[in-house]
């Protein structure tokens, strides 16, 4: 690969442009870039599809089944959002059904992964909002570290709860209400929330604190399923809302 | 094909060559069939989580896009066009999609085998099955998993990932290593078990020094999955960049970024390290291409041969 053909003069006469002389080793001269967006109006690999066809009917066989109907697209939000209080309800309703003892439901926001529809919701909507097989896990805090508790969700700004509201005020959690009932740092709490958080996930450090921890064999995901159906076999179409259990000040 | 003809001339007029070469009179065209000039295609995703179909047509924000039948087709056609062709991605390949519930991250890995994958490396929820989940699924991929900083020698993936791979395209030398985000605090320590995670910026300057300096690869690569940046000072690609020497490329993960353009930082050379990431769920597929040409014999001081020359977006 060195200069010796006539027909690379020109680049002989390029090289020069960049001061640099034959020599086997290769130097990076230059770089493009390009975003490729896989739209659906592109080609399909045929092979693919066939390959994975058979994997596919078996989901839709089961997966296409419609759950619920919204009145919206049901999204989640800082420092509530309409996502967030459904999924921390579905765990308060389920966990009270099962006649769990808890005080307060919550669910860290980054679980939540998609968006609900408006319209019909499919299961698979539900797999994909919470495809992860955590489950219910009660913990015990003291007053205080229930406090630290609430701060840590004040810090991120907000996340999923039932069963309690406050204030975010500098990043710290004020005017707290357990139930209606005025926050009382003498009492003992129990929360009800996933496995992941209880291992301390999602840098939920305060959970080290937490005492009597009871785990029970009802996933996240199938709370929020039995809770869907549920309000759909009430006949309900289900909207829910920001209600103001979190506000900032 | 058309778009692919259009966009090489585009880029060749808007690069030194192409402007050195249309001034002599040279067809465009004719560039690649020189030896003087070498191209390489980098592809790549971070985060398909599972996505195998594309996003269904329900309205939602990405209906319509990803799905691994149309990247597919697109990679082909991409290796059909060009002759060096690296394939990458950045982890998190598993979780997110009933997919993945039902089959573990088989049909993943397999799609991903088929695709001709060159690499991956682990994402956080990769690891969502635990270890065991992962390995059980990795006889299904034919690419190497590459993680520099998980240390897996007390688990069953002891020797069953590397640190890195070398890609020999031609006469280009490519050093490709991973790196993996830190598990205490994101990942239970059930699913990761005796994995130790190592400070990454000390790996990747283990690393890059050995496939700069000792290995000789022309273009250092580190498929990241770090994260593109944050407020505090978590370790992130823009950090690592920052930090290193050799990086020619960081393609990340983690954050779910998508960048309209990769990223162009300094690094401690005062050298040029690009960050890409493009969003995730196989919505992109991200494209750089390096030209190299025959230059720099050891009496040339000069060094500052890597131009970021354009960039083309097929929007």
């Amino acid at each position: 690969m060195h200069h010796t053909s006539s027909a690379l003069k020109p680049f002989a006469l390029f090289s020069l442009l960049f001061a640099t002389a034959c020599s086997p080793k290769l130097q990076l001269a230059s770089s493009e870039k390009a975003l490729l967006p896989i739209t659906q109006d592109q080609p399909k690999d045929s092979a693919i599809l066939a390959y994975y066809k058979p994997y596919k009917m078996h989901l839709d066989s089961q997966m296409n089944d419609i759950i619920a109907v919204s009145a919206i697209e049901i999204v989640k939000g800082r420092p509530e959002g309409p996502l967030n209080n459904l999924m921390a309800d579905a765990m308060y309703d389920t966990g009270k059904l099962k006649n769990i003892s808890f005080d307060v439901a919550y669910t860290n926001y980054g679980g939540l992964r998609i968006s609900l529809p408006k319209g019909n919701i499919p299961l698979y909507k539900v797999y994909e909002l919470m495809p992860f097989e955590n489950i219910f896990t009660t913990v015990k805090f003291s007053g205080s570290d229930m406090q630290s508790f609430f701060d840590y969700i004040a810090e991120d700004g907000g996340d999923p709860i039932s069963g309690a509201t406050f204030k975010i005020k500098d990043k710290k959690a004020i005017d707290i209400k357990i139930n209606d009932q005025p926050f009382d740092l003498q009492k003992e709490y129990i929360l009800l929330t996933s496995d992941y958080m209880a291992n301390g996930g999602d840098g939920g450090i305060i959970f080290a604190k937490a005492r009597d921890r009871k785990e029970y064999n009802v996933k996240l995901r199938d709370a929020m399923l039995n809770y869907l159906q549920q309000q759909t076999k009430a006949g309900k179409i289900i909207n829910p809302q920001n209600d103001g259990r979190i506000t900032v000040e | 094909m058309a778009e692919s003809q259009l966009n090489r001339r585009k880029f060749l007029r808007n690069t030194a060559a192409g402007a050195a070469l249309l001034a002599l009179g040279i067809k465009s065209d004719s560039v690649y069939a020189k030896d003087d000039l070498v191209k390489l295609t980098i592809l790549h995703t971070n985060d398909v989580h599972s996505r195998i179909d594309p996003f269904p047509m329900d309205g939602s924000k990405y209906q319509g896009l990803g799905g691994v039948a149309a990247r597919a087709a697109l990679i082909k056609k991409i290796r059909r066009e060009e002759k060096n062709v690296l394939l990458l991605d950045a982890g998190d390949i598993f979780q997110g999609t009933p997919y993945f519930n039902f089959y573990g991250g088989e049909l993943e890995l397999k799609m991903m085998s088929m695709m001709g994958y060159d690499a991956s490396i682990m994402g956080n929820h990769d690891f969502d099955n635990g270890i065991e989940g992962f390995h059980k699924q990795l006889p299904h991929a034919n690419f190497p998993i590459l993680n520099a900083n998980y240390d897996f020698s007390d688990t069953i993936l002891n020797g069953k990932t590397q640190s890195y791979k070398i890609f020999k395209k031609g006469a280009l030398k490519i050093g490709v290593f991973g790196l993996g985000i830190e598990l205490t605090g994101l990942v239970n320590k059930q699913q990761y078990g005796n994995t130790i995670y190592l400070d990454p910026i000390a790996k990747a300057l283990e690393m890059e020094n050995l496939l700069k300096n000792e290995m000789k690869c022309d273009l250092v690569i580190c498929l990241s999955h770090l994260g593109f940046k944050y407020n505090d000072k978590k370790v992130s690609d823009i950090v690592l960049a920052q930090n290193t020497n050799y990086i020619d490329l960081i393609i990340g993960g983690h954050t779910h970024t998508f960048l309209e353009k990769p990223e162009s930082i300094s690094n401690l050379k005062g050298k040029e390290t690009l960050i890409n990431q493009v969003g995730f769920a196989g919505i992109n597929l991200g494209e750089i291409n390096f030209i190299f040409e025959h230059s720099g014999s050891k009496k040339i001081t000069y060094s500052s041969v890597v131009q970021e020359v354009n960039t083309i977006f097929k929007i």
